[in-house]
């Protein structure tokens, strides 16, 4: 307990950085790093003669030059329209990133809200969720994305957000709330008998008053162990549902469409198309899930010698 | 009592799994426009409507829809025109045989790491697992298939002199069997219909096929098996019964089968089975990539054309098995677990 | 008498010391246990929680905890170390010599295996079967422990036992292992009482019926007392008095053995009392008496000399500047 006091004290820099096994440090930092490259990816390409690496336009193909294996010039190659794979490998960080962000924020927000409503209600409040719950899990995740894009693939109904990215994210929402639902129900339902909880029904909180200013904060702790994991799945599931074209599409830079774009190169040879954006995709969940992953206890349950 | 209430669940899930189905037929747009195409008359789109059944109440079109899939028809791919259920038939066996085999490769790495972890915390076959379940979760499993045909099947006869060149050691990534025909079809399975025909050659062939597929499933499924039996193997140890059966004298050996993999084993083959069920629907992207002829190529086969019975065909049989293989999973808890049976 | 201190002694530990490395630094749960146990008799051993009554138990049996080890000290079987014995000799050990029963009764049963299994499994790791049918034996023990019906029992889960009956079979478990020592980790603390009566009075019989010893720990001087000949105080990771019950349960000789007994020795219209003080942090290694802090009789020479051992005669035992006879 005294450990946490301490960080708590610090900023909220230093306990992300500070404390950690150096493992854990360079994951986190490596995390912060991909997130700059997102923000200013956009900008990348303004200021090239300023970089040093070579930066090229993510859309324009260089029609003379397809699938050339990485060099000086190209240091990831380029692909089948002679796009720069390098350039096309950072600028995809920020689509990614954010879509996930995004869709993970709304399904577990709403998922931690329906769970903390299930814990306080209880009763068939309770049992519907976990039903639902059950239900939504019962789909393996990429077939509950491909049903999602069956199902609204011809409705028109996302007006001028893009509708890939709109169905994307509807997915990824879709998958996040049985999670956040069921994590958050479990660590309040033994709350719910509690004596603040009672109190503040005497003091006349309405319910929501109470999910809210009692409930959520302390789901807090597990919400935030969960986060970077729920992201990180979402990136794989995002690249995963573009591999097989959906969600977003070519030539827009994004991992999972790119891995899909240099698939069929990869029995000749021509590596570098599918595996560098493939790395990107294991690097970010890498050192995403560097945020939740508890250091090994020092001293395990090894059991008694014999 | 705990049966009961699980055969209440599966009923419930099931109903759910139907009505959603249904929801998302009805509200795939226009079928009509998409299975007649949009050049033709109001009339004729009337007519077919009729056909259909599009114009009764909405309870009318559940009920036909729910009695008929419970009978087994899932409707008709509009672009090969083979009933759904048929296709399924055909190409589960061999997303059956590629999850089975991953799972007999898991269980040869996950969960002998996962028991030496649990035993040894700090040894370095724990590291290993652990390091090997950190690589699982990060790496996306069609990208992995990517990498192991790169590797293992398009490099190696390029190694230069004095190794290379050498024979190709995998298959190329077309499928169970390349051009070879398949074996007279009993299980599906061609690996165990080639032994049934007597045919060990063609037998190696589909093993030496499911390899590669198989391998990058269990990488990517792998980890949590690994995790759970680590977890469960150093819970079992650290109970006072262990405690107590070696204070009686038992040899470790013994302690560890009897008391140890006894209590550790009911969460592992849970999860074994749990995954299995999962990788039915959830292997689409590395049947792709190694040109499987599963349901998940299906699936995607079907998203591509538009033909959205095929792609609610497979989600719905993939969940149904999904819900099924969790019943049978508590019946096995039930038959292993003595605390249960009360 | 049995407890005289002619003839040799079954088990002696002479100086033992754990250590267990946990993540916040090593903790010394025993610090110098001194325990003689003599053939057929009854010893107790009294001490508040964490004075490492359990772990002086484990460390005869060497089961210590992850990342504990037995860091100093000698304990002998007869003539023999027990620290020196290798895997073989220790499985050897381990049940046919010195077998324990454990404080929670259902969870030291394993919970997938029936009563009759686990009977059996002690009885043939520990002895040659030759005439005695296994089940015939686990049978015969279960109606020694009192069970009217032992085919019911035999195949009974542990879950459908009661504790009482879990600690019966826990005793016949360990009776089937043939032991001459028997060590009792607090064995009837989370029965109820009238149980508690009953399941002590069992295993007082069962084990003098068999001849065997009985090393019984508890934090209950009065349980101790019912059973025990020979009586150790011990605090803080030491066997701070020992000697026979008479002698420590009328005029005992270590201040907080006097203070232990005061607590214990209620008037009906006397308020519970408590020893005043913290109980030590056994991070902490004592060089000195760790006792000094809360000792009504502290000197001078508490806070300088490192604890002195004094052997009494007659098995006693003791471990305090005071001395001998100061009344």
């Amino acid at each position: 307990m005294a450990t946490v006091s301490l960080q708590k004290e610090r900023g909220v820099m230093a306990r992300v950085f500070v404390g950690h096994s150096v493992g854990i440090t360079i994951r986190r930092s490596l995390f912060f790093f991909m997130v700059l490259l997102a923000v200013v990816a956009p900008w990348l390409d303004d200021y090239s003669h300023l970089l040093p690496f070579p930066i090229h336009d993510p859309l324009r193909p260089d029609p003379f030059n397809p699938v050339a294996p990485p060099s000086a010039e190209h240091w990831f190659g380029t692909d089948t329209l002679g796009l720069d794979v390098f350039t096309r490998v950072l600028m995809a960080t920020r689509v990614d990133f954010t879509l996930a962000l995004i869709g993970v924020t709304l399904g577990g927000g709403l998922g931690c809200l329906a769970g903390a409503w299930a814990a306080y209600r209880r009763g068939w409040v309770d049992l519907v969720a976990l039903r639902i719950v059950e239900v939504v899990q019962s789909f393996p995740v990429l077939l509950l994305g491909l049903a999602m894009f069956a199902a609204l693939g011809s409705l028109d109904i996302f007006g001028p957000v893009d509708h890939g990215m709109a169905v994307l994210v509807l997915s990824i929402s879709m998958v996040n709330f049985p999670l956040y639902l069921r994590q958050v129900r479990s660590v309040l339902l033994p709350l719910t008998e509690a004596e603040f909880v009672q109190a503040a029904k005497c003091a006349g909180l309405g319910a929501w008053g109470i999910v809210w200013n009692h409930f959520i904060p302390n789901a807090r702790g597990q919400i935030l162990a969960l986060f970077p994991l729920t992201c990180a799945y979402a990136i794989q599931i995002i690249a995963g549902l573009s591999f097989i074209g959906l969600g977003i599409e070519p030539p827009n830079p994004e991992w999972g469409s790119m891995i899909k774009g240099g698939a069929t190169l990869i029995v000749q040879g021509h590596w570098w198309v599918s595996i560098f954006p493939g790395a990107a995709i294991v690097l970010s969940v890498y050192s995403l899930t560097g945020f939740s992953a508890r250091s090994e206890t020092l001293v395990g349950p090894g059991g008694t010698s014999a | 009592m705990f049966l009961a209430n699980r055969v209440v669940i599966l009923a419930v899930v099931l109903f759910a799994v139907v009505v959603i189905g249904f929801t998302i037929t009805r509200s795939t747009g226009t079928p009509l426009y998409a299975s007649l195409g949009v050049a033709v008359s109001e009339a004729i789109i009337e007519q077919r409507a009729e056909e259909m059944g599009l114009n009764e109440p909405i309870v009318v079109q559940f009920w036909t829809y729910a009695t008929h899939l419970l009978l087994g028809d899932l409707g008709v791919s509009r672009i090969s025109r083979i009933p759904v259920a048929e296709d399924i038939a055909l190409k589960l066996p061999a997303t059956a045989e590629m999850v089975f085999f991953t799972l007999v490769v898991s269980f040869i790495w996950a969960i002998p790491l996962g028991v030496r972890a649990g035993l040894r915390p700090n040894g370095k076959l724990a590291k290993l697992g652990e390091g090997m379940s950190q690589f699982g979760v990060s790496v996306p499993a069609f990208w992995l298939g990517l990498l192991f045909i790169f590797l293992l099947y398009f490099l190696p006869p390029r190694i230069p002199e004095p190794l290379g060149p050498l024979p190709n050691l995998f298959p190329p990534p077309l499928g169970r069997l390349g051009s070879v025909d398949p074996p007279e079809m009993v299980t599906g399975f061609y690996t165990v219909d080639a032994l049934i025909a007597g045919d060990f050659r063609l037998a190696w062939q589909a093993l030496w096929h499911l390899i590669l597929p198989a391998l990058t499933l269990s990488l990517t499924s792998g980890p949590p098996l690994f995790r759970v039996t680590r977890s469960a193997v150093s819970e079992a140890l650290a109970s006072p019964f262990v405690e107590a059966a070696y204070s009686y004298g038992l040899r470790r050996r013994q302690v560890l089968i009897r008391d140890v993999l006894r209590n550790a084993s009911p969460p592992v083959l849970n999860l074994a089975a749990m995954t299995f069920g999962y990788l039915i629907g959830g292997g689409v992207l590395v049947e792709v990539v190694f040109s499987w002829p599963g349901i998940g190529s299906y699936a995607v086969w079907g998203m591509d054309n538009s033909d959205y019975d095929v792609v609610l065909g497979v989600v719905i049989i993939a969940a149904v098995i999904y819900v099924i293989l969790y019943f049978i999973v508590d019946l096995i808890q039930f038959a292993m677990d003595p605390r249960l049976r009360d | 008498m049995k407890s005289g201190s002619t003839g040799e002694a079954l088990l002696a530990l002479s100086g033992v010391e754990v250590t267990i490395n946990t993540l916040s630094g090593p903790v010394h749960p025993l610090q110098g246990v001194d325990l003689e146990v003599f053939p057929g008799e009854t010893v107790g051993l009294v001490g508040e929680s964490g004075s490492g009554k359990s772990m002086t138990l484990r460390s005869i049996l060497r089961l210590m905890p992850p990342g504990g080890a037995i860091t100093g000290g000698a304990i002998k079987w007869q003539d023999r170390s027990v620290l020196d014995l290798d895997t073989d000799e220790l499985q050897a050990y381990r049940g046919s010599d010195v077998v324990m029963i454990y404080q929670n009764p259902v969870s030291a049963l394993d919970p997938m295996l029936s009563v009759e299994r686990q009977i059996v499994d002690a009885f043939k790791a520990n002895r040659e079967v030759s005439d005695v049918v296994p089940e015939e034996f686990a049978r015969e023990a279960l109606r020694d422990l009192e069970f009217g019906n032992p085919d019911a029992i035999m195949n009974r889960f542990p879950h459908q036992l009661s504790g009482g009956m879990a600690q019966r079979v826990n005793i016949a478990l360990a009776l089937a292992c043939g032991p001459s020592l028997i060590l009792a980790d607090e064995p009837t603390t989370g029965l109820d009482m009238t149980t508690q009566v009953r399941v002590l009075d069992l295993l007082e019989r069962q084990v003098s019926a068999r001849n065997a010893a009985l090393l019984f720990i508890s934090h209950d001087l009065r349980a101790v007392s019912r059973v025990a000949r020979n009586i150790g105080i011990m605090y803080a990771g030491r066997v701070v008095e020992f000697g026979p019950r008479e002698r420590i349960l009328t005029e005992p000789s270590h201040p907080y053995a006097k203070a232990l007994l005061e607590c214990v020795d209620l008037r009906a219209d006397e308020r519970p009392r408590s020893i005043p003080g913290l109980v030590p942090r056994m991070t902490e290694e004592y060089e000195l008496c760790a006792f000094r802090d809360r000792c009504s009789s502290r000197m001078a020479v508490c806070d300088e000399e490192p604890l002195p051992v004094h052997e009494l005669g007659g098995r006693r035992r003791l471990l305090c500047h005071l001395g001998a006879d100061h009344g």
